[in-house]
């Protein structure tokens, strides 16, 4: 084994980062720099019982190019339960490789590729820890765009991703969203509900805003009620809500002020037709009222609309694109929404602070 | 010139319609809104008797004659509310008969479907309805509609 010393500051953390760990199997600590001048690993093992660390060169990778740039490392015994060992995540290329001491020098071997995720060094948390099994350290990461979390175990080989478990998505403000139907809630009823109400969940989640599901009420048997099964929506224009959606939108157990309700009805009738949806509104009661179609993300056009979105222009035909098209015959789905509506959406007097 | 099925679908498809959405449609696209008339989705079948009541003519008449038996209440309603649109010897036949429909939505449509013009079946189908339909606001919305129109049939 050969020995150095006069290696100059080790302090210099942007030159020489340091880790600390068990790198030889030896049952203590070892101290483990790379230099980025000529990136070469440095392992430091302290001699029994005192004295001085006992410095020998771990191998050089200059075949990776610089490593030094940013890309993330971590350190566990990721492989083997007996030995501290170097991970790194190259974001280039999105291979992972695990730098292994054989007690000679590191042993650099490729630990998978997560293409298929994209490029995941892109702020999101990591974790390191014996998440599922005692005998070796695993990658845990959150994924904040779609809430989901996935661990990354090493079998021997590679490093193998499993979903485990989804927590939503961070938010900046959050709706709630009541659904009252007047037609029975059948099983095709109640499927509508949740699946235009995921739709909307997903969809906003995205921009921000949480979607938190309410109560779900049959007011299928209020013979004050059967009329308006079939709503009279008038012209359908913002703040001006006709005699019936008065009465209707007075319904409003179980939701708070800010709280939206949709209504589920048979049918909405209005000046040129009849309507999927329509998000006028009473003062002061927010909601909507829609129909049961078969037009995935029209809960969250009409809840866009009470959140003070206005359609998109009819001019590009690529404005299809986006969720407040005015036609159920969205492109691209799921739907975008833009920046500047996100931020409407977000300034909305409906939307409260997560 | 004449639209495709899945044109005219596109065209009706619209969430929140405008009488924009009907125009340039004609007695040449009669064919393709009848098959409209029997597409699963009710609100657009519904769409399409709109769209034939605007284009009126005996073909769409007929049409919207086999609308008003349709299964769907929701499509039996759209014909109610678009009679408005038709001559009144086709809009008196559809409305008498769709105000004794069994769903109160499509009577209320029905009711706010007659006229000044309306002849004296459909008002004493509305007298009927002003003393025996089951539902209260109805009847009570029927004995408005009869004072609107001048009272009853048999004054």
């Amino acid at each position: 084994m050969t020995c150095y010393s006069g290696f100059g500051s080790l302090a210099d953390f942007g030159q020489r980062p340091v880790w600390i760990g068990d790198f030889d199997a030896s049952g203590r600590a070892d101290v483990l720099f790379y230099f980025v001048g000529d990136q070469n690993w440095w392992l430091g093992r302290p001699p029994a019982p005192t004295g001085p660390l006992a410095w020998s060169l771990a191998g050089n990778t200059v075949g990776f190019g610089q490593i030094w740039d940013g890309r993330p490392f971590w350190i566990g015994n990721f492989s083997r339960a007996d030995r501290a060992q170097v991970l790194f995540y190259y974001p280039g290329d999105d291979n992972w490789w695990l730098g292994s001491h054989d007690g000679n020098q590191l042993q650099w071997s490729f630990a998978g590729n997560t293409a298929g995720f994209g490029h995941i060094w892109d702020g999101r948390p990591f974790y390191v820890g014996n998440f599922g099994r005692p005998d070796r350290a695993e990658m845990l990461f959150y994924y904040p765009g779609d809430g989901n979390w996935w661990l990354g175990s090493h079998d021997g080989n590679q490093l193998r991703w499993s979903f485990s478990g989804n927590t939503g998505r961070p938010c900046s403000q959050s709706i709630r969203v009541h659904f009252k139907s007047l037609i029975p809630i059948s099983n095709a009823v109640r499927t509508f509900m949740d699946t235009q109400f995921l739709a909307m969940e997903d969809l906003f989640s995205q921009s921000g805003i949480a979607t938190y599901r309410g109560t779900t009420e049959d007011l299928s048997a209020d013979p004050a009620l059967q009329a308006l099964v079939a709503l009279d929506v008038g012209a359908c224009t913002l703040g001006n809500p006709t005699q019936e959606q008065n009465t209707l939108f007075q319904n409003r157990n179980n939701a708070g002020a800010n709280d939206l309700v949709v209504y589920v009805v048979q049918t909405l009738v209005g000046g040129a037709g009849n309507f999927v949806g329509c998000a006028t509104h009473p003062a002061g009661q927010p909601g909507a009222a829609v129909v049961q179609a078969n037009a995935r993300w029209l809960l969250a056009h009409e809840i866009g609309h009470v959140l003070d979105l206005r359609h998109v222009a009819a001019a590009p035909a690529t404005n299809s694109d986006f969720l407040m098209w005015p036609n159920t015959g969205w492109t691209n789905v799921p739907p975008d929404v833009s920046s500047p509506e996100a931020t409407t959406m977000l300034n909305s007097g409906l939307s409260v602070n997560c | 010139m004449t639209l495709s099925l899945q044109e005219l679908h596109d065209r009706l498809s619209a969430i929140e319609p405008t009488e924009e959405i009907y125009a340039g449609i004609d007695e040449e696209e009669i064919p393709a809104l009848e098959q409209l008339l029997q597409f699963e989705e009710a609100w657009l079948a519904s769409r399409a008797a709109y769209a034939l009541a605007r284009v009126g003519g005996a073909r769409a008449a007929e049409a919207l004659g086999k609308a008003a038996e349709d299964r769907r209440p929701e499509v039996r309603i759209a014909v109610a509310d678009s009679a408005q649109h038709l001559p009144r010897e086709v809009s008196d036949s559809l409305v008498a008969g769709l105000l004794a429909d069994g769903n109160a939505g499509v009577r209320k449509f029905a009711l706010r479907a007659a006229s000044d013009e309306s002849g004296s079946e459909v008002r004493r189908n509305i007298e009927q309805m002003a003393n025996e339909d089951p539902l209260p606001v109805i009847r009570d919305e029927a004995r408005q509609r009869l004072e609107q129109l001048g009272g009853t049939s048999n004054p």
